[in-house]
């Protein structure tokens, strides 16, 4: 007992000191990456990192930037509390120069107003939640779409081709939303509620349910009961994996069923049923799909990319590494050539001076961020969000026309006949 | 010899110097701490070193383990901040009003549920916790559900928003010390006597008149008040809240974590335990996190079962052996002085303070009482009376029912039909069997019931404390009972140490420090020696001597015939005879129901 | 509208089976040695899990993989009781409580440690199917866990009840003092119930799997919901966590639908809560303890 307690005591009194000593003089230009590594996120988190890190490496072997390379330091971001002291670590013990992150709403939220107030530049890969961006921060930066922007694509995908190829009309059409209550789900599920409603779409369902539930079956017989044409849902794993398994057990059947993300947009969605997970669709950012848009760098960039991820890693490159790959693109691409340091202000002016059109990133978007006044003051409003469809265990992407590599199949069979 | 006692009272004690010392360390640590990571840390280790010791008093103190706190933090949290939100109030004004707030919580959801045994009583906390959680999920409206709450950052002091760390750090070191005091207040009175009383033995608590449903309830209100006010300067600091990170079962299991390591019931268990578990956490994230994730938590959870199994007293539990004898000895020599000096100045032999009635009244009334098990009848239409300043005897061979009778009269049992009768007044059924003792009825129980974690000065105190309110006059009073029953030896040591027979006079001149009419003794001879019988026997005789009526439920024949004046014999759960001692045994039916 | 209702119903009843299921491990270990297990979602998790690496590395279906199961868990189980359980016995109940909570950490991290969070699910397109009967329809996997759960409780029953194992066993549940008078081995008996609780507690696991996902965390979320039902039931009451789970399935399904699929645990927690204010011994507890 004395033992581990003069243990226990030393073991804190040394990491003080090791965390106090600064080993590495700047040689190199320090990123943090704060996301979650450990706990509910980690998924998230450590497929984000695996983007990052690719993107990283790449610009390393090309010599980095300015005589320097780029380290990488990670924060583990396990929830709202922890992400706050580890955004501290990062910037006040690990002095990084920027950070990059977070891959979660609710993280995100949390960390971001520690780096605006230290004056570090902070650039979002992949949260969702809108108010992330509507405090009028100046130094966060978001490059993939919030909820706001994701929902007007999958209204769009609904307006243009949905509808249309159902012979449905937007006074005939019946839809159901479906969303999981966190802040992804909920912000999502407005967003996407508020397009439908701009186009009068007549909406039977709107439910929100906790994705940590047991048991869904009293949803499906809601749904049964509301007959709708079309779902929109945002479903995680374990969630979506029980929905999909309860609509087959009760035989409730959709003309189209549109995922915004979660479960649908991973590797996951086929592994776990491969037949029954065709005909679904889902709305998100894109890797697979008519490149002959991207300028050459980008398209350069991107095989290079998923030949590493698949040497790597695994055969189907999962959408959060890639949306760390993004991120850094944009960064490592654009923004700091043009601000040639890596001092917050140079980087803000630079980001606020970009004006890249379609075609410039690896998920067929441009980037121009909103300039301060504006409400979503540094979101990049030229994101949005391509819809692709499951079939034979991948997804395809079948819309914006420009982009599709196939046609969207409708209306989706029944369940006995998939 | 003199000088001896001036040290131990002096303020510049050894001891004294120490806390001092501490105190300065802790008070200009935060200015010390160069970066804001460190800040961060010890703003942590304060809130919840704070909200741990709000923890303690109910779960350390009183033993009633909570794990559903988080309700309180995110209650606290989520009040404080609407209130500043929507309505613009002072966040200074809803420190309190978060406190409160939650308090109002706390007695809504502890009040029903003390009466629940312990696991029970946890695993409704656990419940609540959940309920809340899916409650301010849902309840959109007012909480903005998942998407939490944002508190815009305007720093000022009125807003208790800063723009770096010092300030909320001592606002945390303030937090947490003005806890530990009020821990200290209470430690040191008759609410904390009571509520450790509760703790070791809640049926010997409530013979000797402790309420304790009432106790445990003004506890819970203190606890959960700080804890509501600990959740409103998490929310002031971290400027974001959502029902994940507030309602958080987490939270509740990390505070109970904190006081066990640092010392269930001490009250400065909860610092030290934070100041090991917040950097402790911190520092395995930083180390295991990423590459070995979870390996951290493993490691934690390994430290709580083997700080359950090897020390159980947490660390301060552990410094106080270690160091504690170093005092003690340094204090032993000094106290029996003072112990000396105290009886000098009051000359005369203990006496008890109200004398009441005239010898021969009727005190106790019993009539007609019947009492069944299912289908065992225990205790059949029994009556008999007791009159003041008798000792009565009450024998009869195994399963007679004699103490079941005595849980009838005391307020364990309800009988099912029959009436009892004290001065007069009926007292059938009453309960909870604290209210007995508030009659000046008082009992001792067959398994002998002391206060094993308190000092024999502690435990008699528990039972001072129901007639006298102020600690030192129910020290003095407590020392003089000990004195009378013959343990003034044993004073300062802690009851699970004694032997049978000391533990025994424990559990008397703790009955008697309530200052009893009537004292009911179930079989108190049990276990004893010879030489052992005999002292209780002259002991017995000297309480009887006081004016203190005795009634007697024995199995040893010999001191039970010595001393009663009269008898009443059970068998069966009838009453089969009464009367002088040696009318009874030479009584027929008496004989035949111990041989036949 | 009928079939409406009486679906409801019927996914009801059958969710109840899986909940008495998941409770009656946790029932039995409390209800004879008197112990909170606070691990006993760790160990469902890791049942699950077993089972899903059968099904992963060698292609063993779940329902068979059970047994297996079953008597590696019934070891598991004589092991956590011995070394951990034991010593603390006699402990206050905060030490019981923190003891398996420690527990509980060590397990589902060392979950994670070893299999990531990822969120593992088996395919058996043969079992996600499900009959339609009356127009009503039944899932397979669902019906099998509702039948072996009754079977489980039958046969639990009758060991209780006519081996003179089972009669120790409840001698200790009454009275752990008395029982070691008579001579009966409280450590071996002790170790037997708690193999048979977490033996119990495989086979749901074994059942689960085709039907949930399991990742370190699925252990809490089930946890839960196994104390809601053995509170409500009674501790130590088979037949009690077989009525309670399907009144709570009952009310599940029925509230999901008429009020709202958010607030439906909200709902039987709050049940809990009232059962443990107003009968805390449960439907079928009765003796003062």
């Amino acid at each position: 007992m004395k033992k581990l307690m003069v243990l226990l005591f030393t073991m804190f009194v040394l990491s003080i000191l090791i965390l106090n000593v600064n080993i590495f003089a700047s040689e190199t230009i320090k990123i943090g990456v704060l996301c979650p590594f450990t706990g509910p996120g980690a998924l998230m988190g450590q497929e984000g990192y695996t983007g990052i890190k690719i993107a990283t490496d790449m610009v390393n072997e090309k010599g980095g930037f300015w005589g320097k390379k780029i380290e990488l330091v990670k924060g583990d971001a396990v929830d709202p509390k922890i992400a706050i002291s580890e955004c501290e670590r990062l910037i006040t013990v690990e002095k990084v120069d920027l950070i990059i992150g977070t891959f979660s709403s609710s993280l995100a939220f949390a960390a971001t107003p520690v780096a605006e107030r230290n004056k570090i530049f902070y650039l979002e890969a992949a949260s969702m939640a809108n108010n992330i961006n509507e405090r009028g921060f100046k130094y966060l930066f978001r490059v993939n779409t919030n909820s706001r922007l994701s929902a007007i694509s999958a209204v769009y995908f609904v307006r243009d081709v949905v509808i249309p190829k159902l012979d449905l009309t937007p006074e005939t059409v019946r839809i159901a939303l479906l969303f999981e209550d966190s802040e992804a789900g909920t912000s999502t599920g407005e967003a996407i509620k508020k397009e439908c409603e701009k186009y009068g779409y007549n909406i039977v369902l709107n439910e929100h349910y906790n994705r940590a539930t047991i048991d869904l079956s009293p949803l499906v017989m809601k749904l049964k009961v509301a007959e709708p044409d079309i779902l929109i849902a945002l479903q995680y794993i374990d969630d979506g994996t029980l929905y999909w398994r309860q609509a087959k057990d009760l035989d409730f059947n959709v003309k189209a069923f549109i995922g915004t993300g979660g479960i649908h947009a991973m590797s996951t969605w086929a592994d776990t049923f491969p037949k029954l997970s065709d005909y679904a669709f889902v709305i998100g950012p894109g890797l697979e799909y008519n490149v002959s848009g991207l300028n050459s760098e980008v398209q350069a960039a991107r095989e290079e990319y998923i030949k590493r991820y698949r040497e790597e890693y695994q055969e189907v490159v999962d959408i959060h590494s890639a949306l760390g790959f993004s991120a850094c693109y944009f960064l490592y691409n654009y923004i700091m050539p043009e601000a040639g340091s890596t001092d917050a202000d140079a980087l803000r002016e630079a980001a606020l001076k970009l004006d890249v059109p379609e075609g410039g990133s690896i998920f067929g978007y441009g980037v121009k961020f909103a300039p301060p006044g504006h409400p979503e003051a540094g979101q990049n409003l030229r994101a949005y969000r391509m819809a692709k469809q499951w079939m034979g265990g991948n997804r395809v992407v079948v819309w914006p026309e420009e982009l599709a590599l196939k046609e969207p199949v409708l209306p989706m069979p029944e369940w006995d006949e998939r | 010899m003199k000088f001896i006692i001036k040290r131990k009272n002096s303020i510049l004690s050894y001891r004294n110097i120490f806390y001092l010392l501490a105190l300065i360390t802790l008070i200009l640590s935060p200015i010390f701490s160069q970066s804001s990571f460190y800040g961060d840390i010890l703003f942590t280790v304060f809130l919840f070193a704070g909200m741990s010791a709000a923890w303690n008093l109910v779960g350390g103190f009183t033993g009633q383990i909570s794990l559903g706190h988080t309700v309180f933090f995110g209650v606290g949290a989520y009040t404080s901040t609407l209130l500043y939100l929507h309505f613009g109030w002072s966040p200074w004004i809803n420190l309190i009003g978060g406190g409160l707030v939650a308090t109002i919580f706390g007695v809504i959801l502890g009040y029903p549920c003390f009466k629940l045994k312990s696991h029970f009583f946890a695993l409704t906390s656990i419940a609540f916790g959940q309920i809340m959680y899916f409650i301010s999920l849902f309840w959109r409206e007012l909480t903005n559900g998942a998407n939490g709450l944002i508190i815009p950052f305007n720093p000022g002091f009125s807003n208790i928003i800063f723009d770096s760390k010092i300030p909320y750090t001592y606002l945390a070191l303030s937090f947490m010390l003005i806890i530990l005091f009020v821990s200290y207040l209470i430690r040191k009175s008759k609410f904390g006597s009571y509520l450790i009383a509760i703790k070791e033995d809640q049926d010997a608590a409530e013979s000797v008149g402790v309420n304790s449903s009432q106790y445990k309830l003004y506890i819970f209100m203190v606890s959960t008040f700080f804890t509501g006010i600990g959740g409103v300067l998490y929310a002031r600091y971290i400027m974001y809240i959502d029902p994940a990170s507030v309602f958080n079962i987490g939270i509740s299991i990390q505070l109970g974590i904190i006081s066990i390591l640092g010392g269930l019931g001490m009250v400065l268990g909860p610092l030290f335990g934070a100041i090991i578990i917040i950097p402790l956490d911190i520092l395995l994230r930083g180390w295991f996190g990423q590459t070995f994730a979870g390996l951290n938590y493993m490691i934690y959870g390994a430290l709580l079962i083997i700080m359950i199994r090897k020390a159980p007293q947490g660390i301060v539990g552990w410094l106080k052996e270690k160091y504690q004898p170093y005092f003690e000895s340094l204090l032993r020599v000094s106290n029996t002085q003072e112990l000396y000096d105290d009886i000098k100045i009051k000359t005369k032999e203990f006496v008890l303070i109200n004398q009441y009635g005239k010898k021969g009244d009727v005190l106790l009334e019993v009539n007609k009482i019947n009492k069944r098990f299912g289908g065992l009848r225990a205790v059949k239409d029994v009556s008999f009376y007791i009159k003041q300043g008798e000792i009565v005897g009450l024998i009869g061979p195994n399963g007679a029912g004699k103490t079941t009778l005595f849980n009838v009269i005391t307020g364990f049992y309800q009988p099912e039909s029959g009436i009892i009768k004290f001065m007069d007044k009926k007292i059938t059924g009453l309960r909870p069997p604290y209210k007995v003792c508030d009659r000046s009825i008082v009992r001792t129980f067959q398994l002998v019931k002391s206060f094993n974690q308190m000092t024999v000065l502690e435990n008699v105190m528990v039972g001072a404390f129901h007639k006298i309110n102020s600690y030192t006059i129910a020290e003095q009073f407590a020392k003089k009972i000990i004195r009378f029953v013959g343990l003034e030896k044993s004073t300062y040591l802690l009851a699970k140490n004694l032997t049978l027979c000391d533990k025994k006079r424990v559990e008397l001149a703790r009955s008697l420090a309530t200052n009893p009419r009537l004292l009911l003794l179930d079989e108190i001879m049990s276990g004893l020696n010879p030489t052992e019988l005999n002292e209780f026997t002259t002991l017995l005789r000297k309480i009887s001597n006081q004016g203190i009526t005795l009634f007697i439920v024995e199995h040893v024949m010999k001191p039970v015939m010595t001393l009663s004046d009269r008898i009443i014999v059970l068998n069966y759960g009838e009453k089969i005879a009464e009367g002088p001692p040696k009318e009874v045994s030479e009584n027929e039916k008496v004989i035949k129901a111990y041989l036949g | 509208m009928e079939t409406i209702i009486l679906q409801l119903a019927v996914n009801g009843i059958l969710l109840g089976g899986l909940y008495a299921l998941i409770s009656i491990g946790l029932t039995l270990i409390f209800g004879i040695i008197d112990v909170v297990n606070f691990a006993h979602g760790e160990f469902l998790m890791l049942s699950m899990y077993f089972c899903y690496w059968m099904w992963a590395l060698f292609g063993v279906s779940p329902y068979f993989s059970l047994l297996l199961s079953i008597l590696i868990f019934f070891f598991i189980g004589r092991i956590v009781q011995k070394l951990l359980i034991w010593p603390i016995i006699e402990e206050p109940m905060l030490n019981q409580i923190f003891t398996t909570l420690g527990l509980s950490l060590i397990l589902m991290n060392g979950a994670l440690l070893f299999w990531k969070a990822d969120s593992r699910a088996i395919r058996m397109p043969g079992l996600a199917q499900s009959a339609e009967i009356l127009n009503l329809r039944f899932s397979y996997p669902r019906v099998i866990a509702f039948i072996i759960a009754l079977t489980i409780i039958a046969l639990l029953f009758t060991f209780l009840k006519k081996t003179r194992m089972g009669r120790a066993i409840r001698a200790l549940a009454q009275d752990r003092r008395a029982s070691m008078l008579v001579g009966i081995n409280v450590d071996y008996h002790y170790q037997v119930a708690f193999g048979i609780g977490l033996a119990c507690t495989a086979a749901a696991g074994a059942l689960l799997i085709p039907i949930y996902n399991v990742s370190p965390t699925t252990g809490q979320l089930f946890c839960l919901i196994a104390f809601v039902i053995v509170v409500m039931g009674g501790f130590g009451y088979l037949q009690g966590s077989l009525i309670a789970g399907i009144i709570i399935g009952l009310v599940e399904s029925y509230s999901g639908f008429f009020l709202s699929i958010h607030l439906k645990e909200a709902v039987y927690f709050m049940i809990f809560v009232l059962v443990l204010l107003i009968k805390p011994s449960g439907i079928m507890g009765g003796k003062e303890r």
